[in-house]
């Protein structure tokens, strides 16, 4: 876990792009607040490879909006519920319902359809959002961070100076 | 990821599918579901399942059922909409109740059922009365008897009796007396017809005195004469009931050692209803292990189901072809019995019969099985309506061969050898079950299990079961489950009872001689002794009633007497008159005729 951690600020203080990090943040929300094993997730991950979204990226946003989803599970399920319930789309919902490619989607669970919508409405927004957030980080914390007396201290031990060297040699 | 998915497919899949099995068939059955092998097959799709091994909840290191392999294949498209369709299933190698090497009970226990109440054990013990009676002279005394009873209040009576004779006695006069009263009676006789008017007054106010003297007397010896007439007539209808009482005595002896062949009946459900019982209770035990599991087979609706934190609810919504989540549309089985091999299809296993539309229906069938000619057994089962559910079997067995059945474990007489026809068909409905049982048992042999004490009622019926080469068994069972009542008859019945009741009227004979021979030892003294003493007494009233008549003569005696001697008084005084007037007549004559004279 630190391990990933460690290599998700390394990208975020890297060269990256900013849209692939977003974008790959904004795939792991989908897949972290959706059931995992859905069939929707599949296309996630085709997404993720297709566009090269940073990977890294992806799992830890993946594992942190999992835990998100675990408090905001009653939320979705009663989305779910409602959608599901609805009489002006149960026509729809029936024939959806009576394929079988629909029903290994599991779109009739509370779950997977209430976090399915609302991860659809949020995906564009949290993008911009992300990338946003990651062009401030850049901007303005990695400065304030390198200024700071303790980055300042570490970064004078020889300590960190091993590590460093360590580190070109590794090619990073 | 195609290499990925055929590695998973060749190298998990299998394990997983087993391990599901295992799990959730352990879960549902509540014991160790275990499989050897399973076979996925994806084109097509199906499963092919070896070693399956099912426990026995109630008996853990016995196996409900073994099945060897079995065979299906499943519509790929329903399986994606969750829907397991089996068109058809064959099952080879069915098992039942064999021996298990590790039991076969979950590791981690549910919580703990209420324990189901045990059927009742409906056979009844065997019990004959006893034909063997105790030492009648130590069993039965005086006390015991009515006739000695009676006769004792009798001979009480009679002292009662006896006494008011006495006292009755007392009244008469002695002989001296009598001889004075005689010489009275003869003294006022003779002063009537020969004295004077002084002399019969002085003999009636004498006749009178004795008369007084007397009526008293035979007064009171009238009304002791009456007295002891009633009593007489009392101890005469209490000797008709004496005559009659030691045939009372002897009827309530012989009720109290039961000699009456009441106890008798139903012969055949002393006989044979622990054993028809044995295979009620057998088929009631297996539905009973089998019917959690019919029910859990029944899906819950989802919004009656809780969400799951994580998972969610499915929603179900219409569907063109509405199936239920599991449905096998054939099964084609073959199980191993004792017998042989029993043949058979099972149609529309599933989990929801109200949403198929039709019920489960089996049929087995088995022929030159080892044990019997014949074998067949079929049924439904219809939960459609699951408040209204209907399961029925009716189960045929031709020519079962019987051979060393011991008919009750009170009761050494054994089926040694015959042939039965079996049939038995039940119906469970709302809970309760009705089960009709028809046996027809042809060349049949019976035979003693053992020693027989000779004369004893076991015996007589050992012998007349030998007489018996065929008989019909009908039993019924209504009730619960646990809680049912059986009825058993047989034509059986008759003939057993008719033997029986001949032994019994035989013994019963001789008793009633033995009774009859105890009872007149006891009680002929007391008889004898009252009827001579009533002789005596009836002898002692006829004195009483002759000394009242002789009383009763005398008084009227004396009556003629005063009677005699008011009417002499009247005749002599009407002489004497008559004289007198005569006198005076004749004085006025005279003196006319003196008158005359001197008047010419």
């Amino acid at each position: 876990m630190l391990k990933l951690l460690a290599k998700f600020l390394r990208i975020l203080n890297s060269e990256t792009d900013p849209v692939q990090i977003s974008i790959a943040f904004c795939l792991g929300m989908v897949a972290g607040l959706t059931p995992l094993m859905s069939v929707h997730n599949l296309v996630v991950l085709l997404l993720v490879l297709v566009l090269r979204a940073n990977l890294t990226s992806f799992i830890a946003a993946t594992l942190l909006f999992s835990g998100v989803a675990y408090v905001f599970d009653p939320v979705l399920h009663r989305i779910g519920m409602a959608v599901l319930g609805s009489a002006s789309l149960k026509g729809l919902f029936t024939g959806m319902y009576n394929m079988p490619i629909m029903r290994v989607a599991r779109f009739n669970n509370t779950i997977v359809m209430g976090s399915v919508l609302t991860t659809a409405v949020l995906v564009i927004p949290a993008f911009f959002i992300f990338t946003a957030l990651i062009n401030v980080y850049r901007a303005r914390v990695i400065e304030w961070v390198k200024k700071s007396r303790l980055a300042q201290m570490i970064a004078a031990s020889k300590f960190y100076k091993l590590y460093e060297t360590v580190s070109t040699l590794r090619g990073n | 990821m195609v290499a990925l998915a055929a590695l998973f497919w060749y190298f998990l899949l299998d394990g997983l599918v087993k391990g599901a099995i295992e799990r959730y068939g352990s879960e549902a059955v509540g014991a160790k579901v275990e499989l050897s092998r399973v076979n996925v097959t994806l084109l097509p799709l199906g499963v092919r399942l070896e070693g399956l091994s099912i426990a026995d909840p109630a008996e853990p290191m016995k196996n409900l059922i073994e099945v060897g392999s079995a065979e299906f294949r499943m519509d790929p498209m329903r399986a994606l909409m969750k829907k397991a369709i089996i068109d058809h299933m064959s099952v080879e190698g069915m098992r039942f109740a064999t021996a298990r090497r590790t039991t076969g009970a979950l590791p981690i226990k549910e919580e703990p059922k209420p324990e189901e109440p045990k059927p009742e054990d409906k056979g009844s013990s065997f019990e004959l009365p006893a034909l063997d009676l105790p030492d009648l002279r130590d069993a039965i005394s005086e006390d015991d008897l009515e006739t000695v009873r009676l006769a004792r209040r009798l001979e009480r009576q009679m002292d009662t009796v006896q006494q008011n004779f006495r006292t009755a006695m007392a009244n008469l006069p002695t002989g001296g007396e009598a001889d004075a009263y005689k010489a009275r009676m003869k003294a006022i006789e003779a002063g009537i017809r020969s004295g004077g008017p002084e002399r019969i007054r002085a003999a009636i106010d004498d006749a009178e005195a004795m008369k007084a003297e007397l009526g008293g007397k035979a007064g009171a010896l009238r009304a002791a004469s009456e007295g002891m007439k009633a009593d007489l007539a009392s101890l005469r209808r209490d000797m008709k009931s004496l005559d009659k009482m030691p045939s009372k005595d002897l009827q309530w002896l012989s009720d109290k050692y039961s000699l009456s062949p009441e106890g008798l009946r139903n012969m055949s459900r002393m006989l044979f209803g622990s054993t028809v019982d044995g295979y009620v209770g057998k088929v009631a035990g297996y539905y009973r292990t089998a019917a959690p599991m019919i029910e859990r087979m029944r899906a819950a609706k989802a919004e009656d189901r809780k969400p799951v934190r994580g998972k969610g609810v499915d929603v179900s919504f219409r569907e063109r072809e509405p199936l239920p989540s599991l449905l096998i549309r054939k099964i084609s089985a073959s199980a191993t019995i004792e017998s042989g091999v029993l043949k058979g299809t099972v149609t529309d296993v599933a989990s929801d019969q109200a949403v198929l539309g039709r019920p489960t229906v089996f049929s087995f069938g088995a022929d030159n099985m080892k044990d019997m000619d014949g074998l067949s057994i079929e049924g439904t089962i219809d939960h459609r309506k699951p408040r209204a559910a209907i399961d029925k079997i009716t189960l045929k067995a031709t020519g079962s061969r019987i051979g060393g059945m011991r008919l009750s474990k009170d009761f050494p007489v054994s089926l040694g050898s015959g042939l039965a026809d079996t049939e038995i068909n039940a119906t469970l409905k709302g809970g309760r079950i009705e089960a009709a049982v028809a046996i027809t048992v042809r060349e049949a042999e019976f035979g003693p299990d053992g020693e027989l004490r000779p004369g004893s009622m076991q015996e007589a019926l050992a012998n007349a079961l030998a007489d018996i080469k065929g008989f019909t068994i009908n039993a019924t069972a209504t009730g619960t489950l646990t809680d049912y009542d059986m009825k058993l008859t047989s034509d059986i019945d008759e003939i057993l009872k008719a033997a029986l009741n001949r032994m019994v009227s035989q013994k019963k004979a001789e008793i009633e001689r033995e009774l009859r021979a105890r009872i007149d030892e006891l009680t002929n003294a007391q008889v004898a002794g009252v009827r001579s003493r009533m002789g005596q007494l009836e002898g002692m009233a006829t004195g009483v009633a002759e000394s009242a008549e002789g009383l009763a003569s005398v008084d009227a005696q004396i009556d003629k007497a005063r009677t005699d001697a008011e009417a002499e008084l009247k005749r002599q005084a009407e002489q004497k008159l008559k004289g007198k007037v005569d006198e005076k007549k004749d004085q006025l004559e005279n003196q006319l005729k003196d008158k005359f004279k001197k008047l010419f």
